[in-house]
């Protein structure tokens, strides 16, 4: 399954057909907040592939990472540079 | 420019509550990271990201969330913000941010650099968002697969 799941994001229908379930049964699940959708228009919903991983391969799923310093330094003055771009090998 | 009021979290709990929403959401496009720094503290930056696209797929976006907060009594008030959205696919951005700008403080502005151009001092004019607000925008955005388009944004006249 989880080989298969390569595409940045899935229609509800191509999760349906992954999951082997009706189509209406995964727009039931984004309604219900079970399943996580962006909503682009009135009929059309967007599942990123992560959110079909939680749901058909969640062991394939890292956690988030969080790193909490209590009294660590904060600068006040970094709000007001602006941030560089993330990938300067392009 | 837009002055803005700021957010306030009246206690510590609700700002726990507030990450635990914003993971949850991010956590369905990527796995993100959080770094906390300065709870205990008067001043507090709340830095979260989430990269789009875990192998097999090259990273194709970066939702960059950075917040700064004032101890407010027993809660928060949000003094600054940047959150930005890179397009790696188009090599293009959007943000919307909070800060002191030419001299200013708690400017709020938006950063629309299009397809194809390097990174530009250029500002626009902003009304105030949440994160989450913004990034129901930004996630949208990038979900659509439409390039960044700054049409409509008014210059904000600082440069």
């Amino acid at each position: 399954m989880a080989t298969e799941l390569n595409q940045p994001f899935y229609s509800p229908a191509e999760v349906a057909r992954l999951a082997g379930l009706h189509p209406s049964t995964i727009l039931s699940y984004i309604h219900a907040g079970r399943l996580y959708a962006v909503k682009l228009s009135e009929r059309t919903y967007r599942i990123p592939n992560r959110a079909v991983r939680k749901m058909l391969a969640p062991e394939t799923v890292s956690p988030p990472r969080i790193v909490e310093q209590p009294h660590g330094h904060v600068d006040p003055t970094e709000a007001d540079r602006e941030p560089e771009w993330p990938w300067p090998e392009d | 420019m837009a002055l803005a009021r700021g957010l306030t979290l009246r206690d510590d709990h609700a700002f726990e509550q507030r990450t635990a929403t914003i993971l949850a959401i991010l956590d369905d496009l990527g796995s993100p990271s959080l770094d906390d720094t300065g709870k205990a503290d008067a001043l507090r930056r709340f830095h979260v990201e989430v990269d789009i696209g875990e192998a097999p797929l090259a990273i194709q976006a970066r939702f960059r969330y950075l917040e700064w907060w004032s101890r407010d009594g027993r809660g928060w008030r949000l003094t600054k913000y940047q959150y930005d959205y890179f397009d790696r696919v188009h090599r293009s951005r959007l943000a919307y941010h909070r800060h002191h700008l030419a001299g200013e403080p708690d400017v709020l502005h938006i950063h629309c650099e299009p397809s194809g151009k390097p990174p530009s001092a250029r500002h626009f004019r902003a009304y105030e968002v949440d994160l989450l607000e913004a990034h129901e925008e930004l996630a949208a955005l990038y979900v659509s697969g439409r390039a960044i388009d700054c049409a409509g944004l008014r210059p904000l006249r600082v440069d």
